[in-house]
């Protein structure tokens, strides 16, 4: 416990959000994932051990609830890219969060994330490039 | 026996037995999250995962702080509360409530909780609170031996 757990609010709890919440809790981690769906926190692992909020994270007010002001990374991993660019656009500018990272699932959208300094994890491009070097290997 | 100074780094008041700390609460991962944040800590954690399960561990057991969820379903935080109230029972009680509960919270601190805890709340808020609770228990203690109900008014700011 030598380092201070960050704070990390994670958008959506899907097969990915729930992924990532469950790993970074686990990683000992101060977590609080928002999903519309209450049903989606059954994907959270046992022995996650962070907050849960249900609520439309398209709305400031949930974002406040889950004190994005004071998050020091946010993940928006919705599966909507429009939700997630919003997500991310409000933790860059209304609430100054730091690190923020978005799932993006349109890659000629990625300029708009790059406008506002958000890093974009593409599920398309990453993988096409897992299929590339699996059919390259194949190839050898 | 007692050579060490009054005013310790311990991040909780010396006693001559760990702090007990009940964690009431219907929700896995927040028992969790309280039983990581106060692992550090040097007190015993119990857990109740309902109303009726907490009245039963303070009944059962000698706790000396209270980690209260006011929303459970079956008997809730608020019922609970009272009920210690009512026992007279020397426990400090920390309420921990949902967003946009502020109206709750505040009728449990006129009930006589002590703090009160919105979630989300981080390991070091959590920590803060026990150890402000147990610091204010040990002083009561120490100033006021008379007293033994250990009953504490409400507090006066609005």
């Amino acid at each position: 416990m030598n380092v201070p757990a960050r704070y990390v609010a994670v958008i959506g709890c899907g097969r990915l959000g729930s992924t990532i919440a469950s790993a970074l809790s686990q990683q000992g981690e101060s977590v609080v994932v928002i999903d519309r769906e209450e049903a989606a926190f059954s994907n959270l692992s046992a022995e996650y051990s962070g907050f849960r909020i249900q609520g439309d994270a398209a709305e400031l007010s949930v974002l406040r609830e889950a004190k994005l002001d004071r998050a020091d990374l946010v993940c928006a991993a919705a599966d909507r890219d429009n939700l997630n660019l919003f997500v991310a656009q409000a933790a860059r500018e209304l609430f100054g969060v730091g690190r923020v990272a978005a799932r993006l699932f349109d890659p000629t959208r990625q300029p708009v994330f790059e406008e506002v300094d958000v890093l974009t994890v593409s599920p398309t491009m990453l993988a096409a490039e897992a299929f590339l070097s699996v059919i390259q290997a194949g190839d050898g | 026996m007692n050579e060490r100074n009054q005013g310790t780094e311990s991040p909780v008041p010396e006693r001559a037995r760990p702090a007990t700390v009940l964690v009431a609460d219907d929700e896995k991962n927040v028992r969790l999250t309280v039983a990581e944040a106060l692992a550090s800590e040097g007190v015993r954690i119990l857990t109740a995962v309902s109303g009726e399960d907490a009245l039963q561990r303070l009944a059962d057991e000698d706790v000396d702080v209270l980690l209260l969820d006011l929303a459970m379903p079956g008997v809730d935080g608020i019922e609970v509360l009272r009920e210690v109230v009512r026992a007279a029972q020397d426990v400090a009680v920390v309420v921990i409530s949902a967003h946009g509960t502020v109206a709750r919270a505040v009728e449990a601190m006129k009930l006589g909780a002590m703090e009160f805890l919105e979630k989300p709340f981080s390991p070091e808020e959590l920590r803060q609170a026990v150890r402000q609770v147990l610091a204010r228990q040990s002083n009561a203690a120490a100033e006021l031996p008379v007293n033994g109900s250990g009953a504490q008014g409400p507090p006066r700011e609005g």
